[in-house]
């Protein structure tokens, strides 16, 4: 078990002739919660798809619970892909379906789940995210942009992952509902020792959940350890990202 | 992983008492759900039995969901806890119930649904005639400004459907020459009237086939793209966008689609025409022995030019016909992606069958006009 839940080394990847990751290493633990953060264009979101087998990359090995998916036959991959949930930028929920149908759809794949607790597990997660039962038959349409993320999020917590890749989970979400799902994350952290790997910009954020803050800038890993720490790094994008989000004085 | 498993057992104060351990998540579980609930289920009836929960090694909440179902939907307080697993359990007991709704039958059903096809069909109809008049209005306004004539966006679409499309209409149009000459030789031949394939062939295809099948290919060609940009313009907003920016979409997407086409479809059927005149001469010097030469040269004798103009004009009004369908369905794609689809199914079988139908109005019209008599 003492196995890292994702495994990164010596990762390169290359988009259009241009190099994005150069030779990254990282581990993360089980039960941590991880903060990648850089600026636009740094490489994040590509190594988020690297490191859920959306992409291959060009050079280096990136394992999931030990096993790299990319090279595991067919079984294992599946299997690994059951272990960890993933909440896209924009949502990604499948507009033919209903919120109900498109949190269980992942718990319909699995065949062997009776209907019963299938409604249950999805009631369940609906309502973890604060999604009130009279929208379980919208469409994703007809939803809000923070209530899409939500739904995304309960998808993505359906299979009860043991690791959660987050992209930008609390970008588009008012202040009170962010501050709820960091409160989810964190129940959900302690009691299921679940590890998060999330993509964000929110300072807050980042500083209630993250146990390590890893920056990206010029396609390197230029600092990788908990907050406090991070702050005082003098790199200069380190420097001006945590600058902008110190509070402005208040006049009076 | 050890997969949960229960036991009954008796303690020493003589309760008897049913200990869970191992894992119970969904990973460990998931062949022996139905198993697990019903061996939990037949056990749980008694409500003098206590519950021990404290051996669970991993509980996530598909397993104490199950644990949960197995009491009733109801809190065993004297269930013995893990302190790690209470939160889970407060969490579903905190989910309000709610009951599944069920659909009644409803015998009304089909009448409602005719009568809200119905209710669509004029829908799109008035907003079609909506889409023609704001169509007039910016052609008139562009005829005042001609400086805002969208020129570039009128040629991609010549390009686009027309230039394009080139290839693939003289294929089939060959294709189509041939077939039908090879066809219909055989029964000339038994008249001994060989020599009129040139008529049957000249007639048949620049009159009809020609224009009609370049219609049939860019429908499903350039009309479902087109209802594709549009329909994707409006769910990433574009259009509104555009509207914002003070650009109408009308004269900066529709007119285009629609002059191009108009322009683009009786050059390309004209070039259909050729291909298949061309396949057709070929099979008939194969099957008949006719020389393709004398083939080409005896066809103005045979087929008066009026048949050429027939044809542009149909093939314009078929270009017109199918880029307004375009533009109008993917105008009224909804902004979401399922409408997409259903947009340019919409488009593609409306277009095709009102080239069909104007395809026989002109039949009528023009029943006196390309023929010797």
């Amino acid at each position: 078990m003492a196995e890292p839940v994702i495994d990164i080394r010596n990762l390169w990847t290359r988009r259009g002739g241009r190099i994005i990751h150069r030779d990254l290493s990282m581990q993360v633990e089980t039960g941590e919660i991880i903060g990648l953060v850089g600026g636009s264009g740094s490489g994040k979101t590509s190594l988020l798809r690297v490191v859920i087998g959306l992409d291959a990359p060009e050079r280096g090995t990136v394992r999931l619970f030990g096993i790299d998916p990319l090279n595991a036959g067919r079984e294992k991959r599946l299997a690994v892909q059951r272990r960890f949930g993933t909440l896209f930028q924009a949502g990604a929920l499948f507009s033919a379906l209903s919120v109900f149908d498109n949190v269980a759809l992942p718990l319909r794949e699995l065949r062997g789940l009776d209907k019963r607790l299938i409604r249950d597990q999805v009631m369940l997660m609906l309502h973890l995210v604060e999604i009130e039962a009279r929208d379980i038959d919208k469409m994703p349409a007809e939803l809000s942009g923070g209530m899409v993320k939500r739904v995304a999020l309960a998808r993505a917590l359906a299979l009860d992952p043991e690791l959660l890749v987050l992209d930008e989970p609390t970008a588009g979400l008012d202040p009170e509902r962010s501050r709820s799902f960091v409160k989810l994350i964190q129940s959900l952290s302690l009691q299921q020792s679940l590890t998060v790997f999330m993509v964000t910009h929110d300072v807050d954020t980042l500083s209630m959940l993250a146990s390590r803050v890893v920056v990206l800038a010029d396609g390197r890993i230029v600092a990788d350890d908990p907050l406090d720490q991070v702050k005082r790094n003098p790199h200069p994008f380190i420097a001006s990202f945590f600058a902008t989000a110190e509070p402005l004085p208040q006049p009076n | 992983m050890t997969r949960g498993s229960a036991q009954l057992k008796t303690t020493d104060a003589g309760e008897r008492m049913v200990v869970l351990s191992g894992d119970w998540t969904l990973a460990s579980l998931r062949s022996g759900v139905a198993q697990t609930f019903h061996a939990l289920r037949s056990v749980s009836a008694d409500p003098a039995l206590k519950w021990d929960l404290r051996q669970i090694d991993a509980l996530d909440s598909i397993g104490a969901l199950l644990i949960w179902r197995a009491w009733g939907g109801d809190r065993r307080d004297s269930a013995l806890l893990n302190p790690d697993h209470v939160a889970i359990l407060q969490r579903i007991a905190a989910v309000p119930v709610v009951e599944p709704v069920r659909r009644r039958l409803d015998l009304l059903a089909p009448i409602a649904f005719v009568g809200r096809r119905q209710g669509r069909f004029y829908e799109n109809v008035v907003a079609f005639v909506a889409l023609l008049g704001l169509l007039v209005v910016d052609v008139f306004y562009l005829l005042a400004h001609p400086r805002q004539i969208p020129w570039r966006e009128i040629s991609a679409t010549i390009y686009k459907a027309g230039a394009l499309a080139m290839p693939i209409t003289a294929l089939v149009g060959f294709l189509i020459g041939v077939v039908i000459s090879y066809l219909t030789s055989d029964t000339l031949k038994t008249y001994g009237a060989g020599i009129y394939i040139i008529n049957l062939l000249g007639i048949s295809i620049i009159r009809e086939l020609g224009p009609l099948l370049v219609a049939i290919l860019i429908a499903g060609r350039s009309g479902s793209a087109m209802t594709a940009h549009i329909g994707v313009m409006r769910v990433t907003e574009e259009i509104d966008a555009m509207i914002t920016m003070g650009i109408s979409p009308i004269s900066r997407l529709v007119l285009p689609k629609v002059l191009g086409l108009a322009v683009a479809l009786p050059l390309v059927s004209i070039w259909a025409i050729a291909a298949a005149l061309l396949g057709g001469a070929i099979a008939a010097n194969a099957q008949l022995g006719i020389d393709i030469v004398f083939f080409l040269s005896s066809l103005p004798g045979v087929v008066s030019a009026d048949n050429i103009w027939i044809a542009s004009v149909k093939a314009l009004t078929f270009g017109t016909t199918i880029a307004l369908i375009s533009c109008h369905f993917g105008l009224r794609t909804k902004p979401n992606t399922e409408s997409v689809s259903s947009a340019i199914t919409s488009s593609v079988v409306t277009a095709i069958t009102l080239v069909i139908l104007l395809d026989a109005v002109f039949a009528i019209m023009f029943r006196s006009v390309g023929f010797y008599h």
